[in-house]
């Protein structure tokens, strides 16, 4: 079927009539035709069809995605064809390949001066499979239909409302055939279902103005029904069951915007949308495991209102309110829920003016939004989820070689549940605070303050045992040297974590590491270039003993972790497209359990690993229309198997 | 003095106005949520002592029997305890959909709340094969086998059987959980995943 249906596609994209192709064929630009380079036919034929590949090596899997993409407009006919093909094979997932192969074509024929009314056909073939050492699963879909678009509804409207005179409609429907296609495999156990089906599809789209208030309206509707057979057969391919139902599938959409601008400075939306669908399908989970025809109704409606207010440059203030219902119920399970969602966001952000003497120039930005979830569940009990959070950002320059940054972000997770048995709250703060410090071009550097908390609260006293707080402190400190191209930078950060548990003080553990970075880098010539890096870390981890008869709690370190990276790298550029990297890396680390028994030495592990990588990377830019990339690297390692990694794109417009 | 009255006698330019209403408005819709207590905790309620054994999972092993014992318990709080914070439940690729692979600790904790929610008995047990050496906080068991028998009645039961990847992340001297990528073991019986998704399904209503 694919196969005749690419025949006539590509007939009808190549093989027009003489006369229709002379009747359309525009002369190509100069220009055009000396950076394409297109072939003589397709130059020839006014045909300029796009190809896009790309293919990925990732150790264990490898990928390839292709894309065609071909349209051409022969007087009155308009034709359209898109490929696209997807690859996978990953050994280390039970053997996975994977396979999506999409194919669409469009072909219509205008009538009228302006193409007022189209006719033509639509086609859609998916392809998906996904295939293992364990199990098989194939999804196949096919569409067919009888497409029409027509503006004569829009010439009605122009003419004969008035106020609707500048306003545009497009009105579009499509009727014809499907057929899907299920086949899975599990355990020997083969399910299949196929389903012809009947399709519809109804779209109508109204945008304009009204006197300054921007308006757009659409609605669309969906049908497929059908007839569908499932089959089950057992490992030796006996059929042991057979169900025929028929399937229905249909939605309905209706969308609306309101957009008004009452001054240049001050801006409004409002949105809005309806939307249902009805699904009627066999179910083997319905009716007490006994299967029936289930039928789904859902309901999806929403509003949604921006306004924004830009009194000056620098200076602006946002508010944007929301709110959905989401319903979905079953005939004959009871699965039925509601979801009501709630939220607001206020936005803003300010140069402070001159009235507020010496903060004046700092700039404020500030935004807090909150959310509010309303679920009811029939099968299980009903629970609120809100969310809050605020951040606040302050900038400024002090003077010609300073920039402090401060920030700050606070949220809370809030669930409440019918009976609380489930009633929790998280709340987590995060505080940056950022000093740059550029006291000439060859020098400069940062210090960075970073903490955070986290709370989590669970309500009920069966989970509040659990109940734990986490803190973290870190400071962060940079140097940087630039003369020329070599730059030499050290990186310094000292970190703790700190957790505590409310009730079970045992648990109370404390992390702290401490690092060094030091980076230095060099271009020997205009083509090559080394960077050399070293990076020491120091970890230790451990809990809190209880003090015993009114004692103080005492640290105890438990754990150590020394670890020292080095690698050396450098870059050879061949040519602007062409360039090869060579990167060795040695990484050691040395664990350190600590005795707890006085006399008993500590257990020390090591762990070095060693890797050697080769990278070339290609880029080459022919012209506009013909672009390749890749890179290949290959990496050797002294504790694992060697890898690719390989990346190759191409993109074409002939 | 003179200067002074000069400059009050200048009339004050709406742009200006309005960068000084624009600040204002912000400093004051700042300090209102700062200030109004919208980021207050609720008071937990007074702590019941825990009825399931819980070891501190000073070793990834020790984690494991924490699950089976919770598990036979029927109480999800264990798991609860046994999971990091952004802990991940992955499915099968061949048990749902290609969009909804991933489950949070939230939906993964409400789904085993569901399952332990049955009248019925369970029985976990764990079958290693293979592991990595936990090192630098990390570490994950390879081709972990379970198998989850449900028992109805004395004579009536379900058996859950697959395998998958846990990685364990250190935090503190705990290792939790911060993974759970499900397998299908190529028998016949449903995955705990499965299972997780569908237990009216697996279990029975």
């Amino acid at each position: 079927m694919i196969n005749r249906i690419v025949i006539v596609a590509l007939c009808l994209l190549g093989l027009a009539s003489p006369e229709a192709r002379e009747a359309s064929a525009q002369p190509p630009s100069p220009a055009r035709a000396d950076t394409i380079g297109s072939p003589g036919l397709f130059r020839r034929l006014s045909f300029h069809p796009s190809y896009n590949s790309g293919y990925q090596v990732n150790r264990t899997s490898k990928s390839w995605d292709q894309k065609l993409e071909m349209s051409r407009t022969i007087g009155p006919l308009r034709l359209g064809n898109n490929w696209s093909i997807r690859q996978r094979r990953d050994e280390a997932q039970s053997n996975l390949r994977a396979r999506t192969g999409l194919m669409d074509f469009k072909a219509d024929y205008g009538l009228g001066s302006r193409r007022i009314w189209t006719i033509g056909l639509d086609g859609t073939f998916r392809r998906d499979s996904r295939l293992s050492r364990l199990n098989d699963q194939v999804e196949n879909r096919s569409d067919l239909a009888l497409a029409t678009e027509s503006r004569y509804p829009e010439h009605l409207m122009r003419e004969h409302i008035p106020f609707l005179k500048n306003a545009s409609l497009s009105t579009a429907a499509n009727f014809g055939r499907g057929l899907d296609e299920s086949v899975s495999r599990r355990s020997g156990r083969r399910d299949s279902t196929r389903t012809i089906a009947l399709i519809e599809h109804y779209d109508a789209s109204l945008t304009g103005d009204l006197r300054g208030v921007g308006f757009s309206a659409s609605v669309t509707e969906d049908r497929r029904d059908g007839d569908s057979r499932t089959r089950q057969r057992d490992a030796q391919g006996r059929l042991t069951g057979e169900t025929k139902d028929a399937t229905s599938n249909r939605s309905r959409y209706l969308n609306g915007n309101l957009s008004w601008k009452p001054h240049t400075t001050l801006q409004s939306d409002l949105t809005g949308r309806w939307g249902k669908e009805i699904n009627e399908y066999w179910d083997i989970l319905a009716n007490e495991g006994e299967g029936g025809r289930e039928s789904k109704e859902g309901q999806d409606i929403g509003t949604d209102l921006t306004l924004a207010w830009s009194p000056a440059k620098d200076y602006s203030l946002s508010g944007n309110v929301r709110k959905s219902t989401a319903r979905a119920g079953y005939a004959l399970q009871s699965r039925d829920f509601t979801k009501v969602t709630t939220s607001g966001t206020i936005e803003g952000s300010a140069k402070l003016p001159p009235i507020a003497g010496p903060l004046k120039q700092t700039e404020l930005r500030m935004a807090f939004g909150e959310d509010k979830a309303e679920n009811a569940l029939e099968d299980q009990a009903d629970f609120e989820q809100v969310t809050r959070r605020m951040r606040v950002g302050v900038m400024r320059r002090l003077g010609q070689k300073f920039m402090l940054q401060l920030s700050q972000d606070i949220s809370l997770l809030r669930f409440t549940y019918d009976g609380g048995t489930n009633d929790r709250d998280e709340r987590r703060s995060v505080t940056d605070a950022v000093l740059n410090y550029r006291p000439s071009a060859i020098w400069s550097g940062f210090f960075s303050y970073n903490t955070s908390e986290r709370i989590s609260v669970s309500i009920p006293g069966e989970k509040a045992g659990n109940n734990n707080t986490n803190q973290t402190y870190k400071v962060t400190g940079q140097v940087t040297y630039t003369r020329g191209s070599m730059r030499i930078d050290q990186q310094y950060s000292v970190q703790a974590d700190y957790t505590f548990y409310d009730t079970e003080r045992s648990r109370d553990a404390l992390i702290r590491t401490n690092g060094v970075q030091t980076t230095f880098s060099n271009p020997i010539s205009s083509r090559i270039a080394v960077a050399l890096s070293h990076e020491y870390q120091f970890r230790e981890s451990g809990r809190y003993l209880q003090g015993t008869g009114g004692d103080p709690r005492t640290y105890d370190a438990q754990s150590q972790e020394r670890r020292q990276v080095l690698s050396l790298s450098s870059n050879y550029t061949i040519a602007q497209a062409v360039r090869l990297e060579a990167r060795q890396m040695f990484d050691r680390r040395e664990n350190r359990t600590l005795s707890a028994i006085p006399g008993r030495p500590d257990r020390v592990s090591t762990s070095d690993r060693g890797e050697f990588s080769l990278r070339a990377e290609l880029e080459k830019t022919f012209s506009d229309a013909f672009k390749v990339s890749g890179s290949f690297q290959k990496t050797m390692s002294l504790t694992e198997k060697d890898f690719w990694n390989v990346r190759a794109s191409v993109e074409r417009t002939f | 003095m003179s200067r002074g009255l000069e400059r009050a006698a200048l009339p004050l330019p709406s742009g200006h106005f309005r960068r000084a209403a624009a600040s204002g408005l912000l400093a004051l819709l700042l300090a209102a949520a700062a200030g109004c207590g919208l980021f207050d905790l609720r008071e937990a309620e007074k702590v019941q002592s825990n009825p399931v054994a819980f070891d501190t999972p000073t070793d990834p092993w020790i984690a494991l029997r924490n699950l089976r014992i919770t598990t036979a318990a029927k109480a999800t709080p264990n798991f609860e305890r046994s999971m990091t914070e952004d802990y991940k439940f992955r499915f099968d690729p061949f048990d749902v959909a290609e969009d909804s692979l991933l489950w949070s600790r939230t939906e993964d904790i409400n789904a085993l709340d569901r399952m332990f929610g049955k009248t019925g008995t369970f029985r976990l047990t764990w079958s290693p094969s293979d592991s990595s050496y936990p090192e630098s906080g990390y570490f994950y068991y390879k081709n972990l086998g379970y198998r989850l028998v449900y028992r109805r009645s004395l004579s009536d039961s379900v058996v859950i059987q697959g395998s998958c990847v846990l990685y364990f992340r250190q935090v503190g001297q705990q290792w939790l959980i911060h993974r759970w990528a499900d397998m299908d073991d190529g028998t016949a019986a449903p995955t705990w995943g499965y299972a997780r998704r569908n237990p009216d399904e697996v279990l029975g209503s």
